[in-house]
């Protein structure tokens, strides 16, 4: 159905009663408002009329954009309610230059492909002059006036990464005068923009502080704030740089954005049109420069110098000027006015997905601490579906960017880089084909990145997987044969490396990790299998598919006693070689005695001895007490061997006793993490380790364990 | 910036619940496929009343005779194509995908989901195609663009090149629906271990697409040769061609589901 929009008190004898009726400032409609920060010369006075009259028609794109609802995310009715018709009719002073058929294709192609909608426009004869459209506020920080003249270069300054990248090679590099455009979303938003402008204003070089405007858009009416996509809005953020681009007397603007979210090519087969993004995306960029172009009657440019970079090639920018202290500060997250000062970043949007993964690449983890994060995004369960699969996809889609090789397969895969192509030829002067390979590096470079952080991480954060610190609904637990496959490409070498000349008695922790991740894909483990991975064991049954649990004594005791099937482990002895004090090839049952046989007297007394020594090391001094805990464990050593050794006590010693004890429970725990991962395995021991006065391992039948990585 | 619009899994109805239990109890990417078109059914036929996909369909069968007769970027002008004199197989494809976009603009409505894919399919399948006698991974160049188009004007040629259009037509509405609900089903006890296992059974859909479309591959070429030949190559004989195209399809992928 179409949108009906009737701006600044124009009349449409077509428009139905119902029509949405929108203007700035004060009138019988929905009422906006602009307003700008940090300028006090009167803004809007001294544009030409054409400028304000773009800011004007901007505003409204983005007013009825927020006043209709474009339904339910998860609606299957073939994109019907995703997609919307509005019909404007919008006063202007020159309704001829806005009515020609190119100008008003343009703005219709421009914002069409903006947001996922259809638009047709009709500009009719203002009556008076629309008044001003933006307000100015007072000056802030001190600021007093603006000296236009100076400046070098316009920039759209959001506060996320990528914008302060681009702040800091202008400024801080490039010792170029700059002035940053802002919107302020929210208060909180202006307020990190505000202070990272401070924070630049004090490492600039002399003459090279920049100066800050915010654009600040108010939505008075709750009716236009019904949809929160809001896909339109770089449109006025265009309108608004180009006036005071135009003001500083430049015809240029610049937006820094990394290509691989600029362009945004879609992580999902759900997603198509701009349900992705396109902010900044190239054709946006050439439509921009050539309203503006239109409107202002010169050339003008709007480009993106990231467009061929990274995130993480962002992040290392910044680092690589001095500046990596400002990353914390910035902010790209979608969740700002939800954010806390322990938690600024929600940890789960897409621009905090893509933050994480570039700073782990580039080094920069420091400098984006975990708890910065509301969510963990590599150990928290995922449990929303939007949370699935934003991060499924993110890491899936890089998984396909890293395997396309040649232009042929990229552009045969993603049919959506087409309507980027002939934008990124006009905007960089080079050939499409060319820009293709630009646009295919620049893929390639994420997929690794991404891969490569996700092996990183899997390698190191393994463990937790088996104690419960990496939830099992995790990214990492998801992903986790795929991460440790490029793990294996990144560190361990390509499958088919020769092998080492002299191999390590101990792998690698790489390799260790590509032994692990082999039996983990296994869809059925072809050998019975125990075995420590490292930084967690690897359980399974033939047959079954392989389980990592976590690593502990009682795990080590269990793998010696698989070893050695139907022999009898006295405790002490299965200790000591545990803890690898004797060989596990050693006489099973016994350790090493103290002395001869003891009669139950001396035994009597040994143990008197033994209590009286304990009173010594509870009421001595530390030295008086060190002796005798040394003392009394002598004693309880011999007492103990003598039981062992069928000596004359057959009353068990308490630290016999203690040992048996902390043994069984080892084992216990150790089968009861087991049945949890895989119930098999923890039923099958549970039948088999007999745990009487010595431990054994007594299956039926013969198994054949594998026992190594 | 660079977010993108996500929904929850697949809506709760009597139809989408038996694809849910499908993916979520090991069913196979063919009952998976057969079952989400019958949940889609109104939606996946209404391609041949779409004037967007007809345009697209419409436009891939006039870039042959485009390539085969006198000047080809002016030909490919002449169709709502912006290219240069001497376009490479990146920028055919590249005008195609804009030639469809400036049409669905000049509709004055809203283009459907369906025909946004039929657009980004087209696109794949130009690409492909005219890559296709390209020296090597980035030896383009323009006259092997032209060749390449030109040679699909016969009926083996076009029957190849149709096919893929259609394969990957279907493979990208199958995935636009079951994208939404193959990633709920990840993880230690689900259905796909990992996310490997996942992208997995989304190729074997993918697959199971490309080879059902083997049936438009038989029709196509002889139903082109005979509208060229009669010189009826118009969007309402497109349209007819489309209809029977899904229908073949559908039946093929249903019987794939046996």
């Amino acid at each position: 159905m179409t949108r009906w929009v009737l701006c600044a008190g124009a009349t449409h004898a077509d428009a139905p009663a119902n029509a949405l009726r929108i203007g700035l400032g004060d009138g019988d409609w929905r009422k906006m408002s602009i307003k700008l920060e940090g300028m006090e010369q009167g803004f809007t006075g001294k544009l030409p009329p054409r400028l304000r009259e773009f800011i004007c028609i901007s505003s409204f794109i983005l007013g009825a954009d927020g006043a209709t609802f474009r339904g339910d995310p998860g609606k299957l009715d073939n994109g019907a309610t995703w997609r919307r018709d509005f019909r404007f009719v919008i006063p202007v002073a020159e309704p001829d230059f806005w009515n020609a058929p190119d100008v008003r294709r343009l703005l219709e192609a421009t914002a069409g492909f903006l947001s996922d909608d259809s638009y047709r426009f009709e500009f009719v004869a203002a009556k008076g002059d629309a008044g001003r459209v933006i307000d100015s506020l007072p000056p802030t920080n001190g600021r007093t006036f603006i000296p236009f003249d100076q400046f070098e270069e316009v920039l759209l300054f959001s506060g996320g990464m990528d914008s302060l990248g681009g702040a800091i090679d202008h400024a801080l590099v490039q010792k170029r005068k700059v002035l940053l455009v802002s919107h302020g979303s929210s208060s909180k938003m202006a307020s990190i923009q505000r202070e990272l402008v401070t924070e630049l204003q004090r490492l600039a070089p002399v003459g090279a502080a920049p100066c800050h405007v915010i654009l600040d858009v108010q939505k008075h009416d709750e009716l236009l704030r019904k949809e929160d996509s809001q896909r339109s809005r770089s449109l006025l953020f265009a309108a608004i740089a180009g006036a005071v681009a135009w003001f500083a007397g430049k015809r240029r603007v610049k937006f820094h954005e990394n290509g691989v979210i600029a362009l945004n090519l879609p992580i999902a087969g759900e997603i198509l049109g701009a349900r992705a993004t396109r902010t900044v995306h190239p054709r946006v960029l050439v439509g921009f420069q050539a309203l503006l172009g239109a409107v202002i009657g010169e050339p003008f440019v709007a480009e993106n110098p990231y467009q061929l970079l990274t995130r993480q090639q962002v992040a290392e920018r910044i680092r690589d000027a001095g500046a990596r202290q400002l990353l914390r500060h910035s902010r790209s997250c979608a969740h700002v006015r939800w954010a806390t000062t322990q938690h600024p970043f929600c940890g789960i949007c897409s621009q905090c997905v893509d933050r994480r993964f570039a700073m782990h690449a580039a080094g920069l983890a420091d400098e984006d601490p975990e708890e910065m994060y509301d969510f963990d995004l590599f150990a928290d369960a995922l449990v929303r579906p939007e949370q699935v699969k934003l991060a499924l996809g993110y890491v899936n889609v890089a998984e396909t960017f890293r395997r396309i090789v040649s232009p042929r397969e990229f552009q045969s895969t993603f049919g959506e880089i087409g309507d980027a192509l002939p934008a990124l030829a006009e905007l960089h002067g080079r050939s499409q084909d060319a820009m293709l390979e630009e646009v295919v590096h620049l893929h390639r470079r994420q997929g690794e990145m991404v891969m490569g952080v996700m092996g990183r991480l899997t390698a190191a954060r393994i463990s937790g997987l088996a104690t419960g610190s990496v939830h099992p609904r995790s990214l990492l637990a998801r992903v986790l044969s795929t991460g440790l496959q490029a793990s294996e490409r990144r560190f361990g070498g390509p499958p088919d490396a020769p092998p080492a000349t002299s191999p390590s008695p101990t792998p690698p922790p790489d390799a260790e990790a590509a032994a692990v991740t082999a039996v983990l894909e296994e869809k059925a483990l072809a050998r019975d299998t125990f075995f420590d991975g490292g930084a967690a064991w690897v359980v399974g049954l033939k047959g079954t598919k392989a389980r990592l649990v976590e690593s502990s004594d009682g795990m080590r005791y269990l793998a010696l006693l698989l070893a050695h099937p139907r022999q009898a482990f006295g405790v002490l002895a299965l200790e000591a070689i545990a803890r690898g004090d004797q060989p596990s090839d050693a006489p099973p049952a016994s350790v090493p005695g103290i002395g001869a046989t003891l009669d139950p007297q001396a035994i009597r007394e040994l143990r008197e001895k033994v209590e009286e020594l304990r009173q010594d090391e509870a009421l001595g001094d530390p030295d008086e007490a060190e002796r005798a805990r040394i003392e009394r464990e002598r004693i309880e050593d011999q007492l103990a061997a003598d039981l062992k050794l069928g000596g004359g006590g057959r009353e068990e010693p308490p630290e016999l006793r203690r040992a048996r004890d902390r043994l069984r429970k080892a084992v216990d725990k150790a089968i009861a993490n087991i049945k949890k991962r895989h119930p098999g395995v923890g039923r099958h021991l549970a039948n088999t380790i007999k745990k009487g006065t010595d431990l054994s391992y007594e299956p039926e039948g013969t198994m054949t364990w594998r026992l190594s990585a | 910036m660079g977010h993108n619009r996500l929904g929850g899994g697949l809506p709760r109805t009597k139809r989408w619940i038996e694809v849910i239990n499908l993916v979520g109890q090991g069913g196979s990417p063919e009952q998976v496929a057969d079952a989400t078109l019958d949940a889609t059914e109104g939606q996946f036929f209404a391609a041949a009343d779409d004037p967007v996909v007809v345009r697209t369909v419409w436009l891939l069968t006039q870039l042959p005779d485009a390539a085969r007769v006198g000047d080809f970027a002016a030909n490919l002008r002449a169709l709502g194509m912006d290219v240069a004199d001497s376009p490479s197989s990146t920028e055919l494809a590249s005008a195609l995908g804009r030639a469809v976009d400036t049409f669905a603009t000049s509709l004055g409505q809203p283009r459907s989901d369906l025909a946004e894919m039929a657009r980004l399919s087209a696109m794949e399948t130009v690409a492909a195609a005219a890559f296709e006698r390209s020296p090597g991974l980035f030896g383009l160049n323009p006259d092997a663009a032209r060749t390449a188009v030109a040679q699909i004007y016969t009926e083996q040629k076009f029957g190849v090149f149709a096919r893929d259009f259609f394969a990957r037509l279907t493979e990208r509405t199958l995935v636009h629906y079951v994208s939404r609900e193959l990633p709920l089903h990840v993880g230690s006890g689900e259905r796909f271990e990992t996310a490997t296992e996942q992208r997995a059974f989304q190729d074997a859909v993918a697959t199971h697409a490309r080879q059902a479309s083997k049936i438009v591959e038989t029709f196509a070429g002889g139903w082109y040769s005979k509208a060229r030949f009669q010189r009826d190559l118009t969007p309402e004989r497109t349209a007819r061609f489309i209809g029977y195209s899904m229908k073949k399809l559908r039946a093929e992928l249903r019987l794939g589901a046996k």
